[in-house]
């Protein structure tokens, strides 16, 4: 399947990371219920049908990948029972507001003092004052408006990711007292 | 390290409407396919879907792009995932802000690693020698205090601003804000001077009171000319309300 792709592996190797990121993207922004699951299954699908097409497909693989991650996400509604258009309601309390709360304190531990201060800051204010501070920084920090909102971007990226293993870790530690979590 | 090449506006207000499933479906599919073929592309799409959750949190979005958000954009677990998240990082903000105006000391700021709170210790060392060498050294930083007085007018209109005349012997204006009296008080308020060139910036608030709002501005950063400070009230809910009119004062640099 990589060959396909690019006959150059590095190459090869980018291009899948860049199809598998657009489509968690794509299948989460549908709705459908394991997007990790429908990336790979995306895959596999190709793989499956790759020995027809390899040799007659002229066009971008990306393209092909789209086009299979868009009946999977019709299949995915059937399956559900959720016509196009018609949305489900949200899923509530999933998660422990006061667990996020403990667990952000202890991940902002793990960044220096700047991104600390940076993603604090950023935050700061709301409406009107949020455009003008975050000029305001980004004047400060001698960088455009679009790299502070990457670098802020990064940050809470990070902090998420950080935030979801502790939390896992908290729920792990909860289930081992006995007491119940709300994953 | 530079980030991805910036979208547009446009195109941010296209993902924007896609994630509240308000983009028409050929513009919904040619946006896909771009998530699935351009990797600089994912990363914006990332911020936008950053902003959209505080614009939700903040309560800016409109009523039927709310409601967009929570029967679409927020369902998917990943995205409930970033919305406490970034409730979390709102509620630190807030709770640090509260406290910063009672002087308590901040919950993370107590979570600071020790080998942070010893680089501290360090530089205050440090610091505690400049200033030694800063008081000792001959040379005079006087304050110079002053109240003002809110007026219904800019600077540059009909009222006479405050005349404030110092020579190179001030270092430091501070100026209490004098609070109308009909105003509901609050315990947070942001200050912006206003340049004589028109350009802004924020000073941080010393210091409040019922009466007062009380900012220092280096006189170092000022030349001799018309000022005016804007102050806004936050309430508890982070929401900022700007007081009507400016407090002016002329600094004339002897």
């Amino acid at each position: 399947m990589l060959a396909w792709f690019d006959p150059d592996r590095a190459v090869a190797a980018k291009t899948y990371d860049t199809i598998r990121t657009g489509l968690l993207r794509i299948f989460v922004s549908n709705r459908c219920k394991d997007p990790g699951e429908l990336a790979d299954e995306t895959f596999e699908r190709l793989a499956k049908r790759l020995e027809g097409i390899s040799s007659t497909y002229e066009g971008d693989p990306a393209k092909y990948c789209y086009g299979i991650a868009r009946n999977l996400i019709h299949e995915d509604r059937k399956r559900r029972e959720i016509p196009d258009g018609i949305f489900s309601e949200p899923p509530i309390d999933l998660i422990s507001q006061d667990d996020v709360y403990e667990c952000l304190l202890e991940c902002l531990e793990f960044l220096t003092f700047d991104k600390q201060k940076l993603i604090l800051d950023y935050h700061l204010y709301q409406g009107k004052a949020r455009i003008d501070h975050h000029r305001q920084m980004a004047t400060e920090l001698s960088i455009s408006e679009d790299d502070l909102r990457t670098r802020a971007h990064h940050i809470r990226v990070n902090l998420e990711k950080c935030i979801l293993l502790c939390m896992s870790t908290t729920a792990v530690n909860n289930n081992r007292a006995g007491t119940k979590t709300n994953y | 390290m530079r980030g991805p090449k910036p979208i547009t506006n446009e195109e941010r207000n296209k993902v924007r409407s896609y994630l509240l499933a308000q983009l028409a479906e050929v513009e919904s599919e040619q946006l896909e396919l771009r998530l699935v073929s351009d990797s600089a592309f994912v990363e914006e799409f990332d911020t936008v879907v950053d902003e959209l959750i505080d614009d939700y949190l903040t309560g800016e979005l409109s009523e039927a792009e709310r409601q967009s958000a929570e029967s679409h954009f927020l369902v998917a677990e990943e995205r409930q995932e970033k919305l406490a998240v970034a409730r979390a990082i709102r509620s630190l903000v807030q709770k640090n802000r509260k406290d910063r105006s009672q002087g308590v000391t901040t919950n993370s700021l107590k979570r600071i690693p020790v080998y942070m709170w010893v680089t501290a210790v360090v530089l205050f060392a440090v610091l505690g020698v400049a200033a030694i060498w800063m008081i000792t050294r001959p040379r005079a930083t006087q304050t110079v205090a002053l109240n003002l007085n809110i007026t219904a007018s800019d600077r540059g209109t009909a009222t006479k601003p405050e005349r404030i005349t110092i020579d190179s012997n001030v270092g430091e204006l501070r100026l209490s804000l004098r609070l109308p009296e009909n105003e509901v008080k609050s315990s947070s308020y942001r200050v912006v001077l206003v340049n004589t060139d028109g350009t802004t910036r924020n000073i941080p608030v010393e210091r409040v009171n019922n009466q007062f709002v009380v900012v220092n501005v280096e006189t170092s950063t000022l030349t001799s000319g018309t000022y005016a400070l804007q102050v806004s009230a936050i309430d508890e809910n982070m929401h900022e309300r700007r007081l009507n009119g400016s407090y002016l004062f002329e600094l004339v640099k002897s």
